[in-house]
C-alpha cells in the first residue's frame, strides 16, 4: 500500500503513456487489439474533450450565463444566437431538419464569403504583386554586384509561376470531329510547370517526412528516458 | 310581285314589305342595294393573300397538309335534353372554339449542320471519357514485406537510442542561425520586443503533432518568458487550448521562471467560428473573447487593457501544424492590414506553403520558425538550450537513414524495372519483324 501512496501522478501518466506508445507501435507487426485500443482511447478521449470545451469555453461562458446575467439589450440581442442554435438543434430530427437549413446556409454564407475574402486579399494579390517585384530589380550597383543573381532568382519566379498557371489550362481548340489537343508550345510550357509542381510536392512530401520522424523521435527519447529513471 | 315568306313566323308578306305585317321580323337583308349591283364573290374570285410559309402550311388547301393529321370533328350526336332533345346534329350553343382540343401535332424537322453534328460528338465522347476509369498498366514495384519494414523500424530505434544513450561520442553539429534568414529574422524580432504590449499566442495544434510541436513552439515561448513579455494565448483549435498550459508548465520548468496565471500570461481558449471566427476575433478581440479559460473577465488587467484591436499585440505568434490554419491566419491578418510582426513557428510539412509569405517583398510574415531544424538553429542563440537541441542528433541521423533507405529503394526499383522491360521491348520488336 505505502508503494501505491508514493506513486506521483506524473509517473502515472509516464507509466500510461509508455503502455499507450507501445501499443501503437506494434502496428509495425499488423494491425492488432492493442494498436486498435489505442486508437480507440485517442477518439475518445478527443471527443469528449472537444464536448467538454464546447460547453465550458463557449456555450457557458458566452450564451447562457449573459442571458442569465446580462443587461436587457445584451440579452435581447444573445436571443438571435439563442434562436439560430436551437435551430441548427433540429438537425437531430429528421422530421423537422428542415427548419435548420436556414441557419446551415448562413454559416455556410458567412465562411465561404471570409475564405473567399481572406484568399483574394491575403494570398492572390500580395503572391501576384510579390512575383512582379522578384523582376523589378533594383538600380545598377557596382558594389554589390547581386543584380544577374537576383534577376536571375526572379526569372525562376516569373517562369515557375507563370508555366504552373499553363498547366492548368486545358481548353484546346477542336478541328473537327478530332479531339481538341493544345499547341505545342503550350504543351512544352505545361510540361516545364509539371516540373515545377513536382518540385513543390516534393518539398511537402520531405516536409511531411520529417515532422513524422520528429514525432517518432519524440516518443523513442521518452521511452528511453522513462525506462532510464528507473535506474539512474 | 311574289310574296316574301317571313323566316321567323312562316306567313307571306307583300315584295315591298321590308318588315314582316305579323311579327315584325326583317324579311328583306339591309344591304340589298348592294345586292342588287354586285354579284356575291365566291372563294375562287378573290384574290390570293402572300401569307408566311408556316402560315400557308397549315391552310387544308395546302400540298402539305394532310386531312387525316387534322380531323374534323362531327357531331352527330343526339340532343339529350331541352326543348330540341331527341334531334341530331343540332349547332350547340357554344362556338367551335371554346372546346378544347388536342394541338394539332406539326412535325419540325431539327435542320444540323455537319459542324454541329462533329461538336455534338466530340461533346459525348468527353462526356463518355469522364464516366470512364483509366486504366493504370499494374507495375511490379518491390518493397520491404512485413519483416522487411520491421527490420528497417528496429535498425531506425536502435539507431535513435544508441545517438541518445552516448551524446558525447555521436553528435552532431547544430546548424547555425545565420543560415537560416527567416528565423534569423523571427529571433531579431523576438529580441527586440520592448515595452508593456503583450503577444498574443496561438497555440493552433493538434496533440498528436505535439512531439514536434512542443519543441518548435516552447523555442519560441521559453524566448518571450525569458524576457518577461506578457503573453495572451488563443487557439482555432478545439484540442489546442488544452496544449497551451501544457506548454507553458513545460517552459516555466525549462526556464526556472515562475510565470503565474493572469498576471504573466492568460489563455482567452477556443475560438470557435472558422474563418469567421478568427476574423472576428482579429477584428475586436475585447469583444469576441471577453471570458478567458477560467471564466474571469480576461481584460482587467493593466498590460491588456489597452487592446483594442490586433494591431496593438506587440507580436503575433502563431504555433501550427496545419496548412489550412497557417495560411488562414496570415490571409485574415492581411486582410485586416495587420500593422504587428507575425512570426511562424510551424511543422517542417508546412514550411513550403508558408515561406512564400516571408518573401521580403510581401512582408506578411515576419520570421518562420519551422521544424526541428529552424527549433535547433533557434534555440542556439538563446540561452536556454531545450528539447529542439538535445534531441537533434538523433533526428538527423534517423533523417539520414531514412533517405538513405528512399533513394536506395528508387534506385533498386527504377533498375528492376529497366532490367525487366529490357527483354519485353526486344521481344515486341521481334514479333513486329
Amino acid at each position: 500500500m505505502n508503494f501505491l501512496a508514493d506513486i506521483s501522478p506524473d509517473l502515472i501518466g509516464s507509466i500510461i503513456g509508455f503502455l499507450l506508445t507501445m501499443m501503437v507501435f506494434s502496428y509495425l507487426l499488423g494491425d492488432n487489439g492493442f494498436f486498435r485500443f489505442a486508437v480507440s482511447i485517442l477518439v475518445g478521449v478527443s471527443a469528449g474533450l472537444v464536448s467538454v470545451i464546447a460547453w465550458y469555453n463557449i456555450i457557458w461562458p458566452q450564451l447562457i450565463y449573459p442571458l442569465w446575467d446580462g443587461n436587457g439589450m445584451d440579452q435581447m440581442v444573445l436571443l438571435i444566437p439563442l434562436a439560430m442554435s436551437l435551430l441548427l438543434g433540429t438537425k437531430f430530427f429528421p422530421k423537422i431538419s428542415k427548419l435548420g437549413s436556414p441557419v446551415v446556409a448562413f454559416l455556410v454564407g458567412v465562411g465561404a464569403a471570409t475564405a473567399i475574402g481572406g484568399a483574394v486579399l491575403g494570398t492572390l494579390i500580395p503572391q501576384v504583386r510579390v512575383t512582379i517585384y522578384q523582376i523589378d530589380l533594383p538600380p545598377y550597383d557596382p558594389n554589390s554586384g547581386s543584380s544577374f543573381l537576383l534577376l536571375i532568382n526572379g526569372l525562376i519566379f516569373l517562369v515557375g509561376a507563370v508555366s504552373t498557371l499553363v498547366y492548368f489550362q486545358f481548353s484546346a481548340k477542336s478541328e473537327g470531329k478530332s479531339q481538341g489537343v493544345r499547341s505545342i508550345y503550350l504543351e512544352w510550357i505545361a510540361q516545364l510547370g509539371q516540373f515545377f509542381i513536382t518540385v513543390a510536392l516534393a518539398a511537402i512530401f520531405a516536409g511531411v517526412l520529417l515532422a513524422a520522424l520528429a514525432a517518432f523521435v519524440e516518443r523513442w527519447r521518452f521511452i528511453y528516458l522513462f525506462i532510464r529513471s528507473f535506474f539512474v | 310581285m311574289t310574296d316574301i315568306k317571313c323566316r321567323m313566323c312562316g306567313r307571306d308578306n307583300p315584295s315591298d314589305l321590308e318588315f314582316c305585317q305579323y311579327c315584325h321580323a326583317r324579311i328583306k337583308p339591309l344591304n340589298s342595294d348592294l345586292n342588287d349591283t354586285e354579284p356575291i364573290k365566291t372563294q375562287q374570285d378573290l384574290p390570293h393573300a402572300d401569307l408566311p410559309s408556316w402560315l400557308e402550311s397549315l391552310k387544308p388547301d395546302s400540298p402539305e397538309f394532310d386531312l387525316d393529321d387534322h380531323p374534323v370533328p362531327v357531331r352527330n350526336s343526339i340532343e339529350g335534353s331541352g326543348p330540341l332533345a331527341g334531334l341530331q346534329g343540332v349547332i350547340p350553343a357554344e362556338p367551335d372554339i371554346s372546346y378544347s382540343h388536342k394541338p394539332f401535332g406539326l412535325s419540325v424537322k431539327l435542320k444540323v449542320s455537319d459542324n454541329q453534328q462533329a461538336h455534338v460528338a466530340l461533346l459525348d465522347q468527353i462526356i463518355q471519357s469522364e464516366s470512364k476509369a483509366t486504366v493504370i498498366s499494374p507495375k511490379y514495384v518491390s518493397g520491404p514485406g512485413k519483416l522487411g519494414r520491421a527490420l528497417l523500424a528496429l535498425l531506425l530505434v536502435l539507431l535513435i537510442l544508441l545517438t541518445l544513450s552516448m551524446p558525447r561520442f555521436i553528435q552532431v553539429s547544430s546548424p547555425n542561425l545565420v543560415h537560416f534568414p527567416s528565423t534569423w529574422a523571427a529571433y531579431q524580432v523576438v529580441s527586440s520586443l520592448v515595452g508593456d504590449r503583450p503577444v498574443l499566442f496561438a497555440v493552433d495544434y493538434q496533440p498528436g503533432s505535439s512531439g514536434e510541436m512542443d519543441v518548435v513552439a516552447g523555442t519560441v515561448l521559453r524566448h518571450l518568458v525569458s524576457q518577461n513579455v506578457k503573453v495572451m494565448m488563443v487557439a482555432t483549435h478545439a484540442l489546442g487550448s488544452l496544449q497551451t498550459q501544457k506548454l507553458m508548465d513545460q517552459v516555466s520548468s525549462e526556464t526556472g521562471k515562475e510565470y503565474n496565471y493572469s498576471e504573466n500570461f492568460i489563455n482567452l481558449g477556443y475560438i470557435p467560428g472558422g474563418h469567421s471566427g478568427l476574423l472576428g476575433f482579429l477584428s475586436n478581440p475585447r469583444k469576441s473573447m471577453p471570458f478567458s479559460v477560467d471564466g474571469t473577465f480576461a481584460w482587467s488587467q493593466l498590460a491588456y487593457q489597452d487592446v483594442r484591436s490586433v494591431n496593438d499585440f506587440s507580436l503575433i505568434v502563431v504555433a501550427t501544424e496545419n496548412t489550412d490554419t497557417a495560411r488562414n491566419w496570415i490571409e485574415q491578418l492581411t486582410a485586416l492590414k495587420n500593422s504587428s510582426p507575425v512570426v511562424m513557428a510551424v511543422s517542417a510539412q508546412v514550411e513550403p506553403v508558408v515561406a512564400p509569405y516571408f518573401a521580403p517583398s510581401s512582408g506578411q510574415v515576419t520570421g518562420i520558425i519551422s521544424g526541428y531544424a529552424g527549433a535547433v538553429a533557434y534555440e542556439s542563440a538563446t540561452y536556454y538550450p531545450g528539447t529542439a537541441i538535445q534531441a537533434y542528433s538523433p533526428y538527423s541521423l534517423a533523417g539520414l537513414l531514412a533517405a538513405a533507405v528512399i533513394f536506395i529503394g528508387s534506385l533498386y526499383n527504377a533498375f528492376s524495372l529497366l532490367i525487366s522491360e529490357g527483354p519485353k521491348k526486344e521481344r515486341n520488336s521481334g514479333d513486329g519483324k
